[in-house]
């Protein structure tokens, strides 16, 4: 087939000594960044391209394939171990992966989630390979209707799944797309609710909730906690290796979610976030121990981190074929290919072969590179466990807040970060679930667009949403999520009650 | 208070304040072809938020599970204490953004460090200065020189 021949010869250019070389450095440095609160695979990129500017278009893209992948594994480490993701994409790694670290079990989760990556990464540029002809035609056939069909769905799916309480998850997307409605409606130029302060024109940055509502809100959480007295949680105890166990149990969840992960990141607009979210939806579905789910069940690592790491491929290719970003970091290397002086679209296969498949195959070895560095370095990001709580947490205050303030040297920015620590210190308390404002963030303003846009198309008919097809389809799959996780939860309260009556008699005496 | 009502009623209070803020939009009549304008997605998202906190309120009240469900085997009921130590851990991270660009990043990281280390990590001064020391100076290192980013110099010492 013409695809594979056209990537072997890929695979000459990507495997030239300086590209190699420059793919090392991409990768080293993207995990560098990924690992720091709230510096995600998007800002890494963008922070790097000015580094780029003497190199050949070809190496500087293959430098910046490799922060991707970098920067995406370093979110899953800071997911894992602190409980702060790096981006969206690294959220749903935070509900199992912090997990395991509280049983103690970092060193397995650092291990489970470098393999996934790398398989779901390998499936990925496979199908990529394959496909990415056909799929950037169903792609833009994507209209506002069905798009937003979708985001209703992997909304109401993450809700209903993320924490014990499909109400609170509820409250927490809603909350996160009020927030998302802040800042200058695009379509008609009116300011909303930025009561006067410039900065909120743009909206409130993604990235200033991440490490607000995570990483701060976790510092205000853990410097509570201790000034409590209460216990701090188990050192890492566990070895830096996943068992053979883990191996077998994630080569279901890696195999299922890295297709997922594959398409959902093709769709335009649709990147990891989505993906990580819909592979830990399905995981929760399928696999037996869906209950345990949230517990730190290493499935639940797997899944969104093969998914989310599928999703880098499978956004290429709307990216390379159409112009049409398929993820916010998409979005920047898109930026970067137009700095170079290329012309993304269909032609650019034609006229940039070595380019586009050069790209591609390095995306293989980048992915074996993270694989490779990331086994070894994990006993040392391990180690940064070992330190003691009381340092650790101010530490991880001030970078955030530094982190924040190097986006836009906005102090607007840090100071909004700060609110979010407040606002996840109180949905701490609530046991309010922290992803689903998140996730809701990130696609909030999509969402709205691609709803009036449908609107639009309708004329103000909301009726356009049952007669499509694609959409209704996803409706009513919506539909049959909130009833099952209503059902559900009325199964658990009951499950619960039978099951842990000693829970209730020693919460009683520990109140004043 | 049991947690769910306490959401609930808090879900309650920002819908109605973010619905009333919608009101208070000001819209030109321009939208062409938009036949919803930039109201209509709010008020769906403040009325929902409203359904779903008047859910949760309806169904702590009616069954009696909400609070055993609550108290969870991590229950954390701050004291008062906690909360105003996050309350003052706030207030000084909005001092430390507030002076960041008159004193200029490195002494006022520094301090910052150092005063909240010294209230957590206490006894152990001289790990907290070192500590301070060596951590504001790599994230100097790390963000202007490595990464390039522009931080505040004090208009002091800039002379």
């Amino acid at each position: 087939m013409e695809s594979i021949t056209a990537l072997i010869e890929g695979f000459h250019v990507a495997l030239e000594p300086t590209n190699l070389l420059y793919l090392l450095i991409g990768v080293l440095l993207g995990m560098l960044v990924g690992v720091l609160p709230g510096l995600g695979p998007a800002t890494g990129i963008a922070l790097l391209v000015p580094l780029t500017f003497g190199l050949d278009p070809t190496t500087a893209l293959i430098m910046l394939a490799g922060t991707y992948y970098g920067a995406m594994y370093g979110g899953a480490v800071t997911s894992i171990l602190i409980n702060a993701p790096g981006d969206a994409s690294a959220v749903m790694t935070t509900l199992d992966g912090h997990q395991m670290t509280r049983n103690g079990r970092a060193g397995a989760a650092l291990a489970v989630a470098a393999l996934s990556s790398f398989t779901g990464g390998t499936i990925g540029i496979i199908a990529l390979t394959l496909l990415a002809l056909p799929l950037a035609n169903v792609a833009t056939s994507f209209g506002p209707v069905e798009i937003f069909a979708l985001m209703v769905f992997a909304m109401t799916a993450i809700a209903s799944l993320a924490g014990r309480s499909p109400s609170k998850g509820a409250v927490s997307t809603i909350l996160g797309l009020i927030i998302a409605t802040v800042g200058l409606d695009l379509q008609t130029g009116v300011d909303r609710y930025t009561f006067g302060v410039p900065e909120l024109q743009d909206g409130i940055h993604i990235i200033v909730v991440i490490i607000g509502l995570f990483a701060v809100g976790e510092v205000f959480h853990g410097l509570a906690q201790l000034h409590d007295g209460k216990r701090e949680f188990p050192q890492n105890t566990g070895r830096i290796w996943c068992t053979r166990t883990d191996l077998r149990r994630i080569i279901a969840p890696v195999l299922r979610s890295g297709p997922i992960g594959f398409l959902v990141g093709v769709l335009p607009g649709a990147g990891g976030s989505i993906a990580a979210m819909l592979g830990y939806s399905i995981e929760t579905k399928v696999t037996g121990r869906s209950r345990q789910l949230g517990t730190g069940q290493v499935e639940g690592v797997a899944a969104p981190e093969a998914a989310n790491n599928a999703s880098v491929s499978g956004a290429m290719i709307p990216m390379l074929s159409l112009g049409i970003p398929g993820s916010s970091a998409t979005a920047v290397l898109l930026g970067a290919l137009i700095l170079y002086g290329l012309q993304p679209g269909p032609l650019l296969f034609e006229n940039q072969p070595d380019l586009v498949w050069g790209l591609l195959s390095s995306m293989y070895l980048g992915n074996l590179m993270l694989l490779l560095l990331a086994l070894p370095l994990v006993g040392l990001f391990v180690r940064v466990l070992s330190v003691p709580r009381q340092i650790l947490l101010p530490l991880i205050l001030v970078l955030s807040l530094v982190g924040v303030y190097s986006i836009n040297a906005s102090a607007v920015d840090v100071n909004l970060t700060i609110f979010f620590g407040v606002v996840g210190y109180v949905f701490r308390l609530l046991t309010i679930p922290l992803a689903p404002m998140i996730l809701a963030l990130v696609l909030g303003s999509m969402m709205e667009q691609a709803f009036r846009q449908a609107m639009t198309i309708s004329g103000g008919d909301p009726t356009i949403f049952l007669t499509n097809p694609i959409s209704i389809g996803l409706l009513i799959v919506t539909a049959l999520l909130i009833g099952g996780s209503l059902m559900l939860g009325r199964f658990t309260t009951s499950h619960a009650k039978s099951r842990e009556p000693q829970l209730d008699s020693s919460a009683e005496r520990r109140k004043p | 208070m049991t947690r769910n009502r306490t959401v609930s009623l808090l879900g309650l209070a920002i819908a109605a304040l973010y619905l009333y803020a919608t009101t208070q939009l000001q819209v030109r009549d321009t939208a062409v072809g938009d036949p919803l304008g930039p109201k209509a997605f709010p008020i769906l998202l403040g009325l929902s938020l409203a359904g779903v906190s008047f859910f949760m309120l309806a169904s702590s009240v009616r069954s009696r599970e909400d609070t055993r469900l609550d108290t969870g085997s991590d229950t954390n009921e701050p004291r008062a204490s906690a909360l105003i130590i996050v309350g003052g851990m706030a207030l000084s991270a909005f001092i430390y953004v507030s002076v960041l660009d008159l004193v200029g990043f490195v002494p006022a990281t520094f301090i910052f460090a150092l005063s909240i280390l010294l209230i957590f990590n206490r006894r152990r001064t001289l790990t907290n200065l070192i500590v301070s020391a060596g951590f504001t100076a790599s994230l100097y290192l790390l963000f202007d020189w490595f990464l390039g980013v522009a931080l505040p110099v004090s208009p002091l010492l800039a002379q």
